[in-house]
């Protein structure tokens, strides 16, 4: 029955994707898009999971650098046990997972709620997000297969663009120029930043010359349409896991629609934590939303720090920033129906369930109310008479 | 559509000079104007004037899609932003003053400053436990009336520290302004940000030769 109602919604959606979010003209941006993206993500046998609210704290303290962040709002449980609520879901997930990757792999979606700690806002606050994780056995389907859900997310949600990156190649560059890691940190942070000039700075403070140093130049000058920038960066490779990183970009450009290949872009200022992530790495954007709405990447490393034998690679994306930044529109009902102080009660709401049933929103108002903030079509005297607004 | 933050007040006027050079500037008057926003229809750009410590955060929101601010400032608060180019202009560099007596030999150093990241940042570094007393301006003053033994600030030409008979003990980063950008306008309007990035760094250039 679910898996009907989903193809129906998926089905409207496609129908009328010009439309964008109008579809639902009675949602919100966010609430439109969670429907969206779960036809789309059911539609390839991805299933809906649910987690606890609560999760040890010990699991966030042992990962703090997954996280991004050691603010976590705690509290004790009944039996003294420190309890957090979550920041993250990813981690729930992959810590539920067997030892060793099962034959099939799981599939999975969420819609959820993570509390973070807002440094600007001074306080914690409570995010809906959505996201989908692929967790199994090495695949070389799943890095293709998890991109083009992330491409078609952002798609389903307005004008788009995606960066990817891959940090295989970005460390196979990193670990051939025998950079220290505190170095290494301090030229990824530049890279990431689009800062040449720091990145310069840097290598020039460590005596980094010549060969070495225009490597890494060349690397964090590599931004541009996904099929041009690789054929700059096939000019970097050096080493057999620059190759591997390499070919498995090529796959994914081999693969995708021409239609994608517009949105995406190849951007090895795209960076991430190399104790977790390996691999391909994104972030997505939608334009009118100031920063980054799409998040993901292989987080095969993760996985064996959690000591599971499974490969994996996922994204979120952040629902909360849908409402503010696309907007909900000013609402307005259909008709604004007044009705005197005293009438016909039952013959009021017969007149209502009529309307409805003529597919018309309905407010119903006393005469006296004030309506001059409310939005309507049209306006109605229950009784009779009216007038167009 | 650019919207460009400018900082206000000096820094401000000398980046609208280098815009204008390049080819930015038929807005009409922003030096001495009152005026918070300035545009310029035929070079497709809209200046914003704030407070210098308000650009990255204007930036980081998507209300200006680039912006100039200091080095320091983004030291300090680490926005999420793009740093596209050194302008070379606004040089200076962040120190450690104090007394010329000042001793480090204390088992904790009070630590004045505007900067309480840079600080903590820079005496981690050196695995020095310090106290830090965040003030918001005439920090020289601290380590004269005892409040701090050292101060962390930009230092200029160190003819104010020098009037305060303090010195610098410790040189720790060059600052100088910076040309950055929101991460998702830079997707959207690549090729406006590149185009102003472009002729800034010609203007750059020609300072530099200008001053050799």
């Amino acid at each position: 029955m679910l898996r009907d109602v989903t193809s129906c919604i998926y089905g409207m959606c496609e129908e009328m994707k010009g439309y964008g979010l109008a579809i639902f003209p009675a949602f919100l941006p966010r609430e439109a898009c969670v429907l969206r993206l779960r036809a789309l993500y059911e539609s390839r046998g991805f299933w809906r999971t649910e987690t606890a609210k609560f999760e040890d704290y010990g699991l966030y303290l042992d990962n703090k650098n997954f996280l991004g962040t050691d603010q976590i709002l705690t509290f004790m449980d009944h039996s003294g046990r420190l309890l957090a609520l979550k920041p993250d879901i990813t981690l729930s997930l992959a810590k539920n997972q067997p030892a060793q990757a099962s034959a099939t792999p799981e599939k999975l979606y969420y819609v959820e709620e993570v509390v973070r700690f807002s440094p600007e806002n001074r306080a914690y606050k409570v995010l809906d997000q959505i996201g989908l994780e692929w967790m199994g056995r090495e695949d070389a389907f799943a890095n293709l297969e998890v991109l083009d859900l992330a491409l078609r997310s952002l798609s389903l949600m307005g004008e788009s663009a995606m960066d990817v990156s891959h940090l295989g190649f970005v460390s196979g560059l990193l670990e051939n120029t025998g950079l220290s890691p505190l170095v290494e940190r301090k030229v990824l942070g530049a890279i990431h930043s689009k800062s040449p000039h720091d990145v310069a700075e840097v290598l020039e403070a460590e005596g980094v010359v010549n060969s070495r140093r225009e490597q890494i130049l060349a690397l964090a000058g590599i931004h541009g349409p996904f099929q041009t920038a690789l054929q700059e960066a096939k000019g970097l490779i050096r080493g057999e896991g620059m190759a591997r990183a390499y070919a498995e970009l090529e796959v994914l450009a081999k693969s995708l629609q021409p239609a994608q290949h517009q949105t995406l872009h190849l951007d090895f200022s795209v960076v991430n934590d190399l104790d977790y992530y390996n691999g391909l790495i994104f972030r997505g954007y939608i334009r009118g939303i100031p920063g980054v709405v799409c998040s993901g990447g292989r987080y095969d490393n993760l996985m064996q720090k959690l000591g599971k034998n499974c490969r994996a690679i996922g994204f979120g994306i952040a629902l909360h920033q849908l409402d503010t930044f696309l907007g909900a529109g000013q609402r307005q009902t259909d008709l604004l129906l007044l009705y005197p102080a005293q009438c016909d009660w039952s013959a009021l709401m017969e007149q209502v369930r009529e309307l409805n049933a003529q597919g018309l929103t309905v407010r119903c108002e006393r005469e006296d109310a004030d309506i001059t903030r409310l939005s309507y079509g049209k306006l109605e005297r229950f009784g009779g008479g009216g007038n167009k607004c | 559509m650019l919207n460009v933050a400018l900082p206000k007040g000096r820094l401000g006027d000398q980046v609208f000079s280098m815009l204008e050079r390049a080819g930015y500037g038929g807005a009409g008057p922003v030096k001495g104007s009152r005026r918070l926003v300035v545009e310029d229809k035929a070079a497709g750009v809209r200046y914003f004037l704030v407070k210098p410590s308000d650009v990255a955060i204007y930036v980081l929101h998507g209300a200006a899609d680039v912006g100039v601010v200091g080095k320091d400032i983004l030291l300090e608060t680490t926005p999420d932003v793009y740093e596209l180019l050194d302008l070379h202009i606004g040089t200076c560099r962040m120190a450690v003053a104090g007394l010329p007596n000042t001793s480090f030999s204390r088992q904790v150093l009070r630590v004045a400053t505007k900067y309480p990241n840079i600080a903590k940042r820079y005496f981690d570094a050196q695995s020095r436990e310090i106290e830090l007393i965040a003030l918001n301006g005439s920090i020289e003053l601290a380590p004269l009336v005892g409040l701090s033994d050292v101060i962390v600030d930009i230092v200029e030409t160190g003819s104010t520290l020098k009037a305060n008979h303090l010195k610098v003990l410790e040189e720790m980063m060059p600052i100088s302004a910076r040309l950055i950008a929101n991460i998702a306008s830079y997707k959207f309007k690549a090729q406006a940000i590149q185009a102003m990035v472009d002729a800034l760094a010609q203007e750059v250039n020609r300072r530099g030769e200008g001053i050799q």
